[in-house]
């Protein structure tokens, strides 16, 4: 029970229209606090309605194959077996490394080429300046689909088809337009006149960039470099169109060929689901509040 | 301090971008240490036929230290568009399985090494003429102008597996199994009573469905190409093939979702005691004794049912094929060899997976003198390619993939009528024909 | 106000300043990235569109005018593809505008759970379609799957799984593209949704606008040029879907949830015929284009 703090008669009609007022906000306060809990609530509904088909198949991945097709959604019983077995195949850890390899050095190369451009775009005013961001923005309006042929056919003439190699450089694609839109706004939102000092200092322009735009940019690329790794590790057409060897499939690949010799069994598919959207659901958490408050930023402008 | 750094984190980039890239496209690595790899593509997706692959290869690789095998899993149902990319994009293996329908089309577009030279090598080793061994089917099929593609692996045909103790309970005799398509369904409606799926029957738009419906179709007199070598299958016995198969979905004796399930699915519920029917080759008797061996004193093995022109078997079977891309053609063939030998792996791996070898010698010795393969033996002798009694065609890889299946898919599923799919399909592979 | 005065002093010493100026150097990497995985196919595949290119029949391209556009448009099935096309696409953006607009609203409302659950919210987004595609084959399946045996008991599909059934699997896959892309949606309206200032909504509360007024006379005019840039970016991605037919139905049954990407693909990998897969390619680039442009049109305008 909150108290209405009483005050001496001196203060008279003053004090008791202060009460009268603390007394209101204190009502709006506890209705608030039951709104916030409604609204808590709904949230809360909305989102477990929404996430309904992910958390079905994380719970699935712990049931055996046989209690997950004789339906019914709550489980009798839960193990680790689906994927204990999962483990034992020996394309899935290769495939792991597989995509993080590629992803990792998309991801790098995307993060180191996009700063770059979006530090140019963002400082210098320069004839072409529209061109250049029309150009690299347009990249997201182009999919992998329409370039898919003439560039599966120009990667074998250079002997990258059904190489990982040719998959990252094919890769760096996805990640750059958006890269490009998010670090040009956060490096709007930092201030020029920092470099400048430096740049008075002695620094060249580099320098400025390198030791004071880059510190201050970190959460920025720490966004932009989960991004573009989370686009590449679960890329399949391009990867499909390119890769053809086991021992190179990345993860979709595997999951495919996986489901294609064990379709039955359930459990071990939906362990694979798993393994496979775990590391980027959990690396998008981190780097979730940055990225959100960016595309806010930057994504609409 | 930091841009140094900067600079080194670049350069380890850089160096792994190249080194990732030198060490992906490096494919022959027969250079730096002498050992020669053999790249093989192998679609049998069961695991005793991976299993016996996997026994050859350690044999092989015993007897000739110098080559290691590298095999991989490449499903029937992908194996059209992994060659295709691996064709458009490099990455062929050296040497793999293919369709028997289809090495006419790659042996055209001269992607395939011919293997007569080899062949005549290897029958001075074994000491017969290894083309006199062969079906005389599997000759015509592998040859392309006068050259010879393939050396045989298997040869295939489907029969009918059936359930004795849900024939039993649906009140159905046992030991008289159906033996024409009317028999079937009439099996089939009474078996519904069991409430298991009566007939496992394929409507989705792969392989396995063409493979069941062409025992129909042929068997109710239709055929692929008419005699001015265009689409034949406009016609009423196509049409009347077509409504009974389409209809066993549509009357519910089949799986609900059948139209869009692969093989396996099917294979797997009939193995679990699911399904009272299934259609299949060898390799499924094979599969039951490895994963439910108590359900083999209830599985009966029947002829494929006979139709008002008789009866017709599916045509199967698959050479392993060199590819012209190949830098280790020596090592490929001897791998071939090894593998489509009965003096080598062939033996072990026909008997592991179940299948009929590809060569007579070995087919008429154990275990293949033996239930049920001399069941399938039989059969065989009334079995048929899609196109019968037209030879092969270039063009069958294409038709397939586009076709007949698809008709299947449209009518089972109410898309389509019989009269408008029959339509579209015929204008479809006049259309890839025409080409 | 004062970050504007400040770049302009940048500016004016910044072309004074002496290493590292020319922005061209900045710029060239990424100009190269794009230019060659993007720009450089993009002709390349406008080439290899007039040349009939077929792997089974030539190891090589060589011109051939346009008879791959017409093998293309001489498919019987391609106006079917395209409508379904076009169906998918709009009935994709649908979904995402009208789940995510009240979303957007719902996680707008601070409570202490609201940060956590914008990030989960976000699952479905970053989660690889083929992940998806294999747990949503699951969920419809015809005999045990849950969602089917709620969709069958509702009456909106039949016994059989809705992705083998000719008149459904459209729809059901749409609903999945649709589901996947809310989430991205939702992020940017709530993004434009925090940018409206409360005084907005306070001044229209003392005119007595209620609850749907507000919404409908302020909320919503403030998120349309988001909802148009987003309408755009999700609709083109819509429009190239492949991913997710493929893995659920190959397009079927029959020709029942064929898409033009699909077409594309299987003209490419089935037919092997890079040249008339490179013909279809550009034409839906055209369409694409010709479908984009009014939307753009009219976003410009409304900003204005």
């Amino acid at each position: 029970m909150v108290s209405v703090p009483t005050s001496p008669a001196r203060q008279g009609a003053e004090v008791a229209t202060r009460n009268k007022r603390s007394a209101r906000s204190i009502r709006l306060l506890r209705r608030d606090r039951a709104r916030t809990t409604w609204w808590a609530v709904a949230q809360l509904a909305a989102a477990a309605v929404f996430l309904a088909p992910i958390i079905w198949m994380y719970v699935a991945s712990f049931r055996p194959s046989l209690d997950i097709k004789a339906g019914g959604l709550i489980p009798s019983r839960l193990s680790f077996d689906n994927y204990i077995n999962l483990f034992q195949l020996g394309t899935v850890p290769q495939a792991f490394l597989n995509s993080a390899i590629v992803a990792a050095i998309s991801a790098v190369a995307v993060t180191v080429i996009s700063t770059l451009a979006a530090y140019a775009l963002s400082r210098f005013r320069f004839r072409g300046s529209g061109f250049v961001a029309g150009l690299l923005l347009a990249g997201q309006l182009v999919p992998g689909l329409v370039v898919l042929v003439p560039l599966v056919v120009a990667l074998r003439q250079f002997g990258l088809a059904n190489s990982l190699g040719g998959l990252t450089i094919a890769h760096l694609t996805l990640g750059i337009p958006i890269a490009v839109l998010l670090l040009r706004n956060y490096l709007a939102d930092i201030p020029p006149a920092l470099e400048e000092a430096a740049i008075v200092d002695g620094c060249s322009r580099i320098g400025a960039l390198v030791r004071i735009v880059l510190p201050l940019l970190r959460p920025a690329l720490a966004a932009v470099t989960a991004f573009s790794f989370i686009l590449s590790w679960g890329e399949y057409l391009l990867a499909l169109s390119l890769i053809t060897d086991d021992s190179k499939k990345t993860l979709p690949l595997a999951m495919q060929s996986l489901f294609q010799l064990y379709s039955v069994d359930l459990g071990l598919v939906m362990a694979f689901g798993v393994v496979i959207s775990l590391p980027v659901a959990v690396l998008f958490m981190f780097i979730q509040r940055s990225f959100v408050s960016n595309l806010s930023t930057g994504g609409v402008k | 301090m930091k841009v140094g750094r900067t600079l080194v984190a670049a350069a380890s980039v850089a160096a792994l971008v190249a080194g990732l890239t030198a060490c992906s496209s490096s494919g022959d690595p027969s250079k730096d240490s002498g050992k020669q790899t053999v790249t093989f593509w192998q679609f049998d997706t069961a695991k005793p036929t991976i299993k016996a692959y996997n026994d050859a290869i350690a044999a092989f690789e015993k007897k000739n230290p110098k080559i290691t095998v590298k095999m991989q899993i490449v499903p029937w149902a992908n194996q059209q568009q992994k060659i295709t990319t691996a064709i458009a994009g490099g990455g062929l293996p050296d040497v793999s399985m293919l369709g028997n329908d289809v090495v006419a089309q790659y042996a055209a577009s001269g992607n395939l090494k011919p293997l007569d030279s080899y062949i005549d090598a290897w029958s001075k080793e074994e000491g017969q003429n290894i083309k006199d061994d062969m079906y005389s089917g599997d000759t015509s099929y592998y040859t392309y102008k006068g050259k010879l593609y393939g050396s045989p692996v298997a040869d295939e045909t489907r029969m009918v597996y059936y359930n004795k103790a849900l024939f039993k309970q649906a009140g159905l005799d046992p030991d008289t199994p159906p033996t024409t398509w009317e028999e079937m369904q009439k099996a089939a409606t009474a078996l519904k009573s069991t409430g298991k799926v009566p007939w496992a029957a394929p409507m989705s738009n792969q392989y396995i469905t063409v493979q069941t419906f062409m025992s129909v179709y042929l068997s109710y007199g239709a055929q692929l190409f008419n005699s001015s070598g265009k689409c034949g299958l406009d016609t009423k016995q196509f049409k009347d093939a077509l409504t009974y198969y389409s209809g066993i979905a549509k009357a519910g004796l089949t799986t609900t979702d059948a139209a869009n399930q692969q093989a396996s699915d099917l294979d797997n519920l009939f193995m679990s005691g699911g399904a009272a029917m299934e259609i299949q080759g060898p390799g499924l008797y094979t599969q039951i004794k490895d994963q439910n061996p108590s359900l083999l004193k209830d599985v009966g093995i029947a002829p494929i049912p006979s139709g008002p022109k008789g009866q017709f078997g599916f045509l199967g079977g698959w050479p392993l094929v060199m590819w012209n891309s190949t830098k280790v053609p020596d090592a490929a063939a001897k791998w071939i060899h090894f593998a489509t030998s009965p003096k080598g792996g062939l033996k072990e791996i026909a008997a592991t997976s179940g299948i009929l070898p590809g060569r007579k010698s070995l087919a008429n010795s154990a275990p293949w003198n033996t239930e049920p393969f001399t069941g399938f033996a039989k059969q065989l002798t009334k079995a048929y390619p899609y196109q019968y009694p037209a030879g092969p065609s270039p063009k069958m890889g294409e038709i397939e993939t586009a076709s007949v299946q698809t008709a299947v898919q449209q009518v089972a599923t109410g898309a389509l009528s019989v009269d408008a799919a029959t339509k579209q399909l015929c204008s479809n592979i006049n259309g890839i024909l025409a080409k | 106000m004062t970050t504007a005065a400040l770049r302009s002093t940048t500016l004016g010493r910044s072309r004074r300043a002496r290493g590292g100026t020319n922005p061209w150097y900045y710029v060239t990497p990424a100009m190269v990235i794009v230019g060659l995985l993007t720009i450089a196919p993009l002709f390349y595949g406008l080439y290899l569109s007039f040349t009939n290119w077929s792997l089974l029949h030539s190891q090589s391209p060589s011109l051939q005018g346009i008879d791959a556009y017409v093998a293309v448009l001489n498919d019987p099935n391609f106006w079917g593809n395209v409508a379904r096309t076009v169906g998918w696409t709009i009935g994709t953006l649908i979904i995402e505008v009208v789940v995510a607009v009240p979303f957007a609203l719902l996680l707008n409302r601070r409570t202490p759970i609201t940060g956590t659950l914008t990030g989960l919210v976000m699952i479905p987004w970053i989660t690889p379609f083929v992940v998806l595609a294999y747990a949503w084959l699951f969920l419809y399946d015809g005999t045990s799957g849950p969602l089917h045996g709620l969709l069958h008991a509702l009456g909106l599909v039949g016994p059989a799984s809705p992705l083998a059934t000719p008149s459904t699997s459209l729809w059901s896959i749409t609903l999945i593209s649709g589901w996947k892309g809310i989430p991205f949606l939702t992020i940017a309206l709530l993004a434009s949704l925090k940018s409206i200032p409360e005084e907005v909504y306070e001044a229209s509360a003392v005119d007595g606008a209620n609850r749907f007024k507000g919404f409908w006379h302020i909320t919503l005019p403030m998120l349309r040029p988001t909802l148009g840039a987003m309408c755009v970016v999700l609709g083109v991605q819509a429009f190239y879907s492949f991913d997710l037919v493929w893995i659920l139905t190959q397009g079927g049954p029959g020709y029942s949830s064929t898409l033009l990407g699909v077409q594309l693909f299987q003209t490419f990998f089935n037919q092997a015929s890079p040249g008339q897969a490179a013909a279809l390619g550009t034409l839906m680039l055209l369409l694409a284009i010709v479908l984009v442009v009014p939307i753009l049109r009219t976003t410009a305008r409304r900003n204005d």
